[in-house]
This record gives structure tokens, sequence and C-alpha cells, in this order.
């Protein structure tokens, strides 16, 4: 469960240039629950992502992740509870590490890095399995480097990667964005299953209405820095794409 | 004349650790780091210090490799946790380095005859160019094969990880500023340890020994770098092996410049040089692909 409490951020604050990103946003996001979020270019849904995940710390608020207060732990403390994926493709693989080596470090996401080895037969094994329910023919390249592979490619290892570890929230910063419709439906349509199976709380960011309309369970829309419409699974069932589209019109 | 290219192989066999520790610090974390030139001498000058006293050599090793780890570990601090560029914090260590080393040591020169060393503490050979082979051969296996371990492990993965991808290293519960000071650690760590295997090859501590000396290391990275890239190395005991060599290229290229008759005087410009048509022509030869 996540608890967002009045929480504010301000880029460059008393300057000409100021930014008001969040503006006392207040959001508790239950278990199981899958948020899809959007909102036009500006209106504050990567701040947002980044203020859960630790990459920015809020202006003013408190965030807490099961009752924990996690307002002050930096981002690579949260990664206990939270594991990304980030719009660029290339930023949550490693380009210079083989696949297994990426697997591998996914894999102690919430533990430490010890002195030993910890890829042998079995642990490619597991991975191997996992890598073919994609159906991408990646699961015998796995001791070939991670830069070899596509945008799309990498991506759709990062969402594998993000559960090799215990995890409680999921989070989804435009994931797609940057990639062609075949691979970009794949990579959801594996999201929404993982989420489902694993019993996840998932965040999800698209600027794409069709798939802001077809995942997810709950649809929160922002619009300068505030929550302008919350809707929970049946309301957002009731209304189409072209209904949210009239938001921006 | 084969003398002088075994003097210049087992030379280059001592600085092939600072090799593998430049290899770290620039090709892992993609720093610069200067500190090298004053971590070099401070580790000659704390193996001065030891086996003057007449501590086993190989006592002195430990010692020498943590006060060169220490050393990294200020750099690291001064570039993570003020924010300072890598390459201003490397020249300030190296800087406050130089008045650290010259009042440890007491004076600029402190010669080594008729103490123990490295090199005549064990006898294998009666000859001596195949003893001190023997023994810097062993040592450097060691350091090549411990390095490779350590960057196999899961704590040498996500070390790697941090220089490649480190928005990646911290959404995946990495201290990515605690991995970059180890790292610097590591890596003065290994030419502190040159610094103590050069000190006993040559039989004196210099003070202005390691003036320049991150230059011959970059250089052998760059001559290593080349081949790794050109056959397509993944394999890092092989990468490592590589420095190594490139180490000992670079020292025989130099051994061959004297050989020339060129005025020693001129070495550090030749060296200078060197690496640079080395990088350009790395540089240049990937353009035209």
């Amino acid at each position: 469960m996540i608890e967002i409490k009045n929480v504010s951020k301000l880029f460059n604050p008393g300057q000409l240039n100021e930014v008001k990103a969040l503006q006392d946003i207040n959001l508790t996001i239950m278990p199981k629950e899958f948020v899809v979020v959007i909102g036009a270019n500006g209106s504050g849904k990567s701040t947002l992502m980044n203020i859960i995940s630790g990459a920015e710390q809020p202006s003013s608020g408190t965030i807490f992740i099961n009752e924990d207060d996690v307002s002050n732990l930096p981002e690579y403390k949260r990664s206990k509870w939270i594991s990304r994926v980030f719009q660029n493709p290339l930023s949550g693989t490693a380009p210079n590490l083989s696949i297994i080596e990426n697997f591998r470090l996914a894999s102690l996401r919430t533990q430490s890095k010890l002195l030993s080895v910890g890829i042998n037969d079995s642990f490619k094994k597991t991975v191997q399995d996992k890598i073919a329910s994609l159906n991408m023919g990646l699961e015998n390249k796995i001791n070939q480097n991670m830069g070899t592979l596509s945008g799309g490619q990498r991506q759709a290892l990062t969402l594998l990667m993000s559960v090799m570890d215990n995890t409680e929230v999921l989070l989804l910063d435009e994931p797609t964005a940057a990639l062609d419709p075949k691979i970009a439906s794949t990579i959801l349509q594996t999201a929404e299953k993982m989420i489902h199976q694993l019993n996840l709380t998932a965040i999800f960011i698209t600027h794409n209405l069709k798939d802001a309309h077809q995942y997810g369970n709950r649809l929160i829309r922002l619009q300068e820095g505030k929550i302008v419409n919350d809707l929970n699974a049946e309301e957002k069932g009731r209304i189409s794409a072209s209904d949210m589209l009239e938001w921006f019109m | 004349m084969f003398d002088f290219y075994i003097t210049a192989l087992i030379l280059g066999l001592c600085l092939s650790a600072m090799a593998t520790g430049i290899f770290i610090s620039m090709k892992i974390f993609h720093i610069p780091d200067i500190t090298t030139d004053g971590s070099y001498t401070l580790g000659a000058v704390v193996t001065a210090i030891c086996i003057t006293k007449g501590w086993h050599p190989l006592v002195a090793l430990p010692v020498v490799m943590l006060i060169g780890a220490f050393a990294g570990t200020i750099t690291g601090l001064i570039h993570t946790k003020l924010k300072i560029d890598a390459l201003l914090s490397g020249i300030l260590v190296m800087t406050a380095l130089y008045s650290i080393n010259l009042t440890l040591l007491g004076r600029s020169n402190v010669p080594l005859l008729n103490v123990k060393t490295i090199f005549n503490s064990f006898s294998f050979f009666i000859n001596e160019n195949y003893q001190q082979l023997f023994i810097i051969l062993i040592l450097v296996l060691m350091i090549v094969f411990s390095i490779a371990y350590i960057l196999k492990t899961d704590f040498g993965l996500s070390m790697r990880a941090v220089g490649d991808s480190p928005s990646m290293t911290k959404a995946l519960g990495i201290n990515n500023d605690a991995m970059k000071i180890t790292g610097l650690a590591i890596a003065n760590s290994l030419t502190a340890t040159s610094g103590y295997l050069v000190a006993q090859y040559q039989n004196y501590t210099d003070i202005n020994m390691g003036i320049g000396i991150v230059i011959t290391g970059l250089g052998s990275v760059l001559i290593a770098d080349t081949i790794i890239a050109r056959f397509s190395i993944q394999n890092v005991i092989l990468q490592l092996a590589i420095v190594a060599m490139g180490c000992i290229i670079f020292q025989q290229v130099l051994a061959f410049a004297l050989t020339l008759g060129i005025d020693p005087k001129l070495l550090k410009l030749i060296t200078a040089v060197f690496v640079l048509s080395i990088v350009s022509l790395t540089r240049l030869s990937s353009l035209r692909k």
C-alpha cells in the first residue's frame, strides 16, 4: 500500500522559473490496485512517479509504503519495496553486462550483493524459462551483452527483471512510449499478467488513451500538479477512450 | 641487450598491477583517476619505511595496499559526497599526497640496498633475472585472478553495472556512491602495489617516481582496450590478462626507443606522444566504421 500525504514539489523555488510540479497531493493506493495515470505534458505525472521511487525528494509532505515512512529514504533503499521500468529502454539495463548478469543483479534487488559468484546452472535455467515466456527467442542468448539487443527487447527483459526479486510496488513510467505497437502490447499484456499473478500494486503512466482505457482498475488524471479525476474500476469501465480524449480538449 | 628487454618486461609486470587498477577506475567507472600519481609513490614510500625497518616484504604488502586504498577512498569521498568533478578530486588528492609522501619519507630519495626485498627474500633460481621474473609472475597472476574473481561475483557485477547504467543500479538497491568509493579504493590499492614492486625492483624510492605514471597506466589500458575491442573479448580474466600485456607492450616500446639512442630526458615526451598516437589511432579507426 502506498500513501501520499500532502505532497508538494517545487522546482526552482523563489525564482522566476519556479514550477509547481505537484500541489498538495493526497493519494492512497491499495494492494492489487493497478493505477493508470494520465495527463498532459508537464502535469506532474513523472514527478509523482519520481517522488514515489525516491529519485526526487518532495518539497513537503510524507510518503508511506506499508505504514513505513519512506520520505527520507534514497532511491536505492526504497528498492526494497519498489521496482521500476523506465521510459527509456536503455535506463533499466546495463549494456555491457550480459543478459544473465543483468538478471542476476535484478534477482538481488532487495538483498546485499556479496563476494560470491551467484550465476550457476540452476539460476541460468530459471532465467531461460522466464525469458522463454516472452516468445522472443531470447532464451538462448543469455550470455550476449544487453547492449546488442533492440530497445523493445531490452524493455521486455527489464519488465521480467522487475519481478525477479520480491516486489510490492511496480512503477511503469511510459514503458512503451518508444516502442513499436506489437512489442508494446506484448509488454503491457505481460505486465498485466504479472501484476495480477503476484498481487502487485502498480502505477502505470501513459500518453496512450487506448492503453489507459484497456489496462488497470483505477484511473487518475493529473493537471497542473493536481489530481483532477480519480475513477475506480467501475467508473473507469463506464467511460470510453473518446470520453477521456474530451478531457484534453 | 637481452637484459635490457628483460628489465622492461619485469618493469611492465610490476606496473601491470596499476594498469589493472586503472582498468577498474577508467573502464568500469569511466573516471580518469589522477590520484594514481600520488598513490603509486605512496606505495613506494610506505614500502621503503617498512622494509628499512626490517619488516618482511610480505608483511609490508597488506600495509601498502591498505594505505593505497585509503588514498582512493579520500578521492572517492571528495568526488561523491562533495560532488566535485572526478578529475579534480584526483588532482587534489595527488597534490596533497606529494607533501604527505615527502613528510613520511623524510627526504626526497631513499636507497633500498642491503635490505630484504620481495625479490631476494626467496630463492627459486640462481639467475637473478629468472628469479625476479618468477616472483613477479606469481604476484601478477594472483592479482589478475583475484580481481577477475571479484568482478565475476555479485558484488563485482554491481560494480560493473554502476559505471554502465547508474539509473538501473539505483533502482536495483545499489548504493552508487559507495560502489564508486570502493572501486577507487581497490584501484589505488593496486596502484600502491605497483609502487611497492617497482621500489623493490629498482632498489630505491624517489619522491618524484610517480610523476606521469598515470599516463603509463592509461596508455596500457588503451592498448589493451584496442585489442579487446578488435577481438570482442568478453571474458574478464582474458581482459585483465590483456591489460597486463598492454603494460608490457608499453614498456617494451619505451625500451626500444631507448635502444635507438633516444635521450632518456625525452622519455616522458615519447610516452606522451606514444599514448596520443594510440588514442588518436583508435579514434580515427572507429570514426571510419
